[in-house]
């Protein structure tokens, strides 16, 4: 039986009155079998919005904004079709309500099927087979409606406009990826263990390894990484050898769970302090199959491989909306494989496009038949 | 009909035959026969001619699947081989005992194909043998200012290997559409 059978599905409402939210209450702990709890959007695995409520639209959009990927369930007297989105017509009736919930809870194990690479194991210290196994399913192809979750959907900037620009910047050190990225850099130059202790759970950084230990499920690993943390995390020392407290961990390549926690954290946004105009060049490609891999990753890679382009550049040169590019800067960013080029050259002349091959037809035929 | 070539290179027991089953629409054609003694430790049967597999592109077009004998006393066949090939996939085994040595000797055997298309680098058993790791295979190429991809690959795996031939594409061409 997988963890999404078992647990409680957590709900929030949008729009709702105390007396709709006591209505909803009363209806998972009944029909619904306490399958499902009302609780507050923060910790929420999908939504439930009544849209005819006073601002019922904006505070419904809001929330879309805010948690893009997740299950939607939409109550209106009027017709609605949105698409990926549940809608039920008022005049609720039970029924209706509990195949929603199934609807939602259906599409929430799809988005879990997509992510999931992580529930805790059994021991502290897994055996090498199982590290193989978790940095296998790390390794992902994401189609473009799910690089939502991970890329977020931020229309193109213009640069011009210094509030547009503002908007899609994001300060790392504000993020789990800061702690993370420091509790690394803390365990390898200290050369001792270091414990993140996160409200969810205990990740610890072993000194100069290529895994590291996470006792949290991938949502909880997501749900830390994506808004900017309100509390500091605390970083405590550990000897390299000592448990780590008995907590069921999972070891997780360190290079897929900062591209991963990057992504979560920029979703679609540059890092602070990011010249839009600088020439970026990638020291060497990235490790594709054992990373979260989201549309346009390939290409974005092989283009900075060859030769320095900037950020504004490479999303107008290969035809994709910016926060793919800002996205994979923010990752390669993260492992440390994206630079800015010092060469003078790179910022005198305009960079050329890249050159079509002779074979361009027959390559696209080619990429089209192993994806298919 | 037309038809165009993909070449598999490598050592023995690298992964070249699993790798060119693992996206080949027909079951591939495997001309294995009894490992040598400098092979057997690694395998029990070794390719001495080639592997063949087939990618069906649509309309009759085929990508032919070529996977070369690893061992070194077939290298005549090389070059006959990767005539009109589009690129090359090195498959590197990490638990060999000195896969660098494998690297080189391999980028020099192909240097006029690569040189001429490109090359992308699969690194197998990484699971078993973590190092060298992936960056270190990037620093022994930095020293031939080369920046191929290099994917950990598991050759049985259909995701990894297409994902290593996507990576030899958009080197050959960034332009490509997703």
């Amino acid at each position: 039986m997988s963890l999404m059978q078992k647990k409680q599905i957590c709900i929030t409402s949008i729009g709702m009155n105390e007396r709709m939210q006591n209505t909803l209450r009363l209806f998972f702990k009944g029909p619904c079998g306490g399958r499902c709890i009302l609780v507050e959007k923060e910790v929420a695995e999908v939504c439930i919005v009544d849209l005819d409520s006073y601002g019922g639209q904006d505070l419904y959009e809001e929330h879309r904004q805010q948690y893009p990927m997740q299950p939607c369930i939409v109550l209106s007297i009027n017709q609605v079709e949105i698409e990926g989105v549940i809608s039920l017509l008022k005049p609720l009736n039970h029924d209706d309500v509990l195949q929603a919930v199934e609807r939602a809870i259906q599409q929430l194990q799809n988005i879990a099927k997509i992510t999931a690479i992580t529930e805790p194991e059994p021991e502290p210290e897994p055996e090498p087979e199982k590290t193989a196994s978790v940095t296998h399913r790390a390794a992902m192809r994401l189609i473009e409606q799910e690089a939502r979750l991970f890329v977020g959907n931020l229309p193109d900037i213009d640069t011009a406009d210094p509030e547009q620009v503002e908007s899609a910047e994001y300060d790392s050190s504000n993020y789990f990826q800061g702690y993370l990225q420091q509790a690394i850099a803390e365990a390898n130059s200290g050369n001792y263990r270091v414990d993140m202790e996160t409200p969810s759970g205990v990740i610890t950084a072993l000194p100069n390894s290529h895994h590291i230990l996470v006792a949290l499920t991938e949502n909880q690993l997501r749900s830390l990484s994506r808004l900017p943390l309100l509390h500091d995390i605390t970083l405590k020392q550990g000897d390299v050898g000592s448990d780590t407290r008995g907590a069921k961990k999972s070891r997780i390549n360190v290079d897929s769970l900062l591209w991963r926690v990057a992504l979560w954290g920029a979703r679609g946004r540059f890092p602070v302090g990011t010249d839009l105009a600088a020439p970026i060049y990638l020291k060497h490609w990235p490790n594709m199959t054992r990373l979260t891999i989201f549309p346009y990753a390939m290409r974005i890679a092989a283009l900075w491989v060859n030769q320095p382009y900037s950020l504004l550049d490479t999303a107008k040169m290969l035809d994709v909306p910016q926060r793919y590019v800002f996205s994979f800067y923010s990752a390669t960013n993260a492992l440390g494989l994206a630079a800015v080029s010092q060469r003078s050259v790179d910022r005198l002349v305009q960079p050329q496009a890249a050159r079509q091959h002779k074979k361009h037809s027959l390559f696209g035929r080619i990429l089209a038949t192993l994806r298919r | 009909m037309t038809n165009h070539k993909l070449i598999f290179a490598g050592p023995v027991g690298a992964g070249k035959t699993t790798a060119i089953a693992s996206i080949s629409d027909v079951p591939p054609l495997l001309t294995d026969a009894s490992a040598s003694d400098m092979t057997r430790d690694f395998k029990a049967s070794t390719t001495v001619a080639m592997d063949y597999g087939i990618l069906n592109l649509g309309g009759g077009e085929r990508l032919h699947l070529y996977g070369t004998p690893g061992q070194e006393r077939f290298d005549f066949m090389w070059d006959i081989l990767v005539e009109k090939g589009i690129g090359l996939i090195l498959m590197l085994n990490n638990s060999n005992p000195d896969p660098f040595q494998d690297l080189h000797f391999f980028l020099k055997a192909f240097e006029k194909f690569i040189g001429e298309t490109t090359v992308a680098i699969g690194v197998t058993r990484m699971d078993e043998t973590p190092e060298p790791t992936i960056a270190d295979y990037h620093k022994q190429l930095k020293n031939l200012e080369k920046k191929y991809p290099v994917f950990d690959v598991d050759a049985r795996k259909r995701e990894d290997v297409a994902a290593l031939v996507e990576g030899l594409l958009y080197s050959l061409d960034p332009g490509l559409a997703n």
